[in-house]
């Protein structure tokens, strides 16, 4: 009988790539693990519970089905965690830690597309008054074919658990799908596996009754966006940091142009340094920032980092165009370690974050709808629901009280009637009674207490002029005070928007 | 210039003052339950936007839940010369939502600009109020902030259809 701790281990180890694509995966996984389909499917749970996997899914390539990039800050130290929390309170920022550095806050940040991607690191900018360096990815050599647990071996390599035996190499490698013209069962079938495939006997079969398609079209799916490297892999995601790959460090070279490219697949190809996770070439933002050469590095200790970091450098050595032998040793090189982790989670790349189209289409209710057969529609495309959907929106809306009415704002001067502010001065211990009397006129429309001696502010609407004098002289015999009469002489802006 | 309302004018605003039905095709709904064709109703919504009788369709957002808790009437004591002038500045102003000349009452009430100003805390209102009086500069004799406390009614324009207290 294997121990526990094994199962755990090939569990994490070996299925962070080609996760078995089949209508029963964790029948397979358990048949090589050596354990029943009920057996595995709990232990996945319980690596779930024990937060020592985010989820079993795709990983998306950056920059394909949105736009993402890592962004950086000088924060100074007594801003750090205001500055880091406002960060992280982005629904688009999926990663955010401290590093040593000057340069001590760095993020990364999805969004649909790359206008919306600047315009979040611009609202960062304007809110925080720091400068937000976009560290744009240019190249990348290794990212995130998953986290070797066991660096003695290599991670798994492909099986072909799958509907089509092969990979298909017609399929174009750099398909991407522009986040406003995606198919429709495309963009909700993202949104259902973002988040992981649901731990059960049919996963695939349970995410397709979701989306009312059946099994065979999400399988296919899936492989597709595989295939077109959509996906990069789709298997179990471990968060290495509570795996006690805690120390985990950001080295970072300033490489000249033309050498960086051989110096990075010579990384990815050479054996002995399977321990960088992560090797790509990014932007650089000068003058604050003059490295555009990246590898990271995970490690459970220190120690075995920094030597990790001088086994590479002394590791990597080519010959410049005039014939010198440089190596990275010759090239300014900063390590910057993580500090403090401030948020860690997958990135979103759906549009269908309900959250955000929540609010957005609250904001697009309060610009309006057209008088059209249809007038939910636009609405309804823009915000991905459906009209039906949109409609039932309102009606919450409605109910919760978040909307006060939904429907045509009139404004009566247009066929004759008036609008009136009036103020009246009204004795506390009389408030409820003068509150009510005012109420029951249908032509006051809006009434509001105020911080003042003229303590109650109401509006007229009435469809006549002349109705406006008789009303309030019917509101000051009833109460006895008296009623401050205050028209609009003049108008100079009526515009009432809120942003959700 | 004033609008005319004929009858049937008045039944539609009398259906959807309140709001318009929740259905996918509202005015279709409107024309059934009224007895018209439906293309006779949208003309006369899209007569009712392009004359101003309708500001538009749309939803009435209640700011208190959305966390604009601050509803400050910033009101302000103006040279009367200088009003207009004044007046249209400050409405240009993007978080001035409403901007209005109304007459003094004196003595209790010297104010003759009103500019509602929204915020989700009183700071915020009160940073945007310094911004209108900077601007404002010397021809501004006193001003104050009127918060709102509570929402006492909140129904809009209502036609003289339903009981109760009313002109009739």
């Amino acid at each position: 009988m294997k121990n526990a701790c094994e199962y755990v281990s090939r569990a994490l180890n070996n299925y962070q790539r080609n996760f078995p694509l089949v209508a029963r995966p964790f029948a397979i996984v358990g048949s090589e693990l050596g354990l029943d389909e009920q057996e595995t499917i709990a232990l996945f749970c319980k690596l779930k519970e024990e937060n020592k996997i985010t989820r079993i899914g795709p990983v998306f390539k950056p920059n394909t089905l949105g736009a993402s990039t890592l962004a950086a800050m000088q924060v100074p130290p007594e801003r750090l965690t205001e500055v880091a929390s406002f960060v992280s309170s982005l629904p688009e920022v999926n990663h955010n830690y401290e590093r040593e550095n000057i340069i001590n806050l760095w993020f990364v940040t999805t969004a649909n597309d790359a206008q919306k991607l600047t315009e979040i690191l611009d609202r960062i900018e304007q809110h925080t008054l720091i400068k937000v360096h976009d560290l744009r990815l240019e190249e990348e050599f290794r990212i995130d074919l998953g986290f070797n647990l066991n660096p003695q071996t290599e991670l798994r390599p492909i099986q072909q658990f799958r509907l089509n035996a092969k990979p298909n190499p017609e399929v174009q490698s750099n398909l991407t799908f522009d986040s406003n013209s995606r198919p429709d069962f495309i963009e909700r079938l993202i949104a259902e596996i973002e988040k992981g495939i649901p731990l059960t006997e049919k996963p695939f079969e349970d995410i397709a009754q979701k989306l009312n398609v059946n099994e065979d079209e999400i399988l296919a799916a899936i492989n597709y966006l595989q295939e077109s490297r959509t996906i990069r892999r789709f298997g179990v995601v471990v968060r290495h940091r509570e795996l006690g790959y805690s120390n985990n460090a950001m080295v970072v070279w300033n490489i000249p142009d033309d050498l960086v490219s051989e110096i990075g697949q010579k990384i990815v190809a050479e054996p002995n340094l399977q321990f960088v996770s992560l090797c790509y070439k990014r932007r650089k933002s000068l003058p604050a920032w003059n490295y555009n050469f990246y590898c990271m590095i995970h490690g459970k200790n220190r120690e075995e980092v920094m030597a990790n970091i001088e086994k590479l450098t002394q590791t990597i050595n080519l010959q410049n165009l005039n014939l010198q032998t440089l190596g990275l040793q010759n090239f300014n090189k900063q390590i910057l370690f993580s500090k403090t982790c401030f948020k860690q989670k997958g990135a979103r790349y759906s549009k269908f974050d309900k959250q955000t189209s929540e609010k957005l289409l609250l904001n697009l209710l309060q610009e309006g709808i057209p008088v059209a057969d249809e007038p939910y529609k636009a609405i309804a495309g823009q915000t991905g629901f459906t009209e039906d959907e949109v409609l039932n929106y309102i009606k919450t809306w409605l109910n919760d009280g978040t909307l006060s009415r939904f429907g045509p704002m009139f404004n009566v001067e247009k066929f004759g009637g008036e609008f009136t502010l009036v103020a009246m001065q009204v004795p506390s211990e009389r408030f409820a009674e003068v509150n009510d009397c005012v109420n029951s006129f249908t032509e006051v429309a809006h009434n509001y207490e105020r911080e003042h001696e003229l303590n109650m502010w109401f509006v007229l609407a009435t469809s006549e002029a002349e109705q406006t004098k008789h009303i309030l002289k019917k509101i000051e015999d009833q109460t006895q005070l008296k009623t401050f009469s205050l028209p609009k002489l003049e108008e100079y802006y009526l515009n009432l928007r809120f942003q959700a | 210039m004033k609008i005319t309302l004929d009858d049937t004018d008045k039944k539609l605003i009398a259906r959807t003052e309140s709001g318009l039905p929740l259905t996918v095709r509202p005015y279709h709904t409107l024309a059934e339950e009224l007895g018209l064709p439906v293309e006779e109703v949208k003309r006369r919504f899209d007569f009712f936007l392009k004359t101003g009788v309708i500001r538009r369709i749309a939803a009435v957002p209640n700011h208190y839940k959305m966390g604009y808790s601050a509803n400050g009437m910033t009101v302000w004591d103006i040279e009367d010369e200088k009003i207009t002038e004044l007046g249209k500045m400050i409405g240009a102003l993007d978080f001035v939502t409403h901007c209005y000349q109304r007459p003094r009452h004196l003595p209790i009430w010297p104010y003759n600009l009103f500019a509602m100003v929204h915020g989700k805390t009183k700071t915020e209102v009160e940073e945007k109020k310094k911004v209108i009086e900077n601007l404002l500069g010397d021809y501004c004799r006193s001003s104050q902030i009127l918060y709102s406390k509570r929402i006492l009614k909140k129904t809009g324009f209502r036609s003289q259809t339903q009981k109760g207290n009313s002109y009739v």
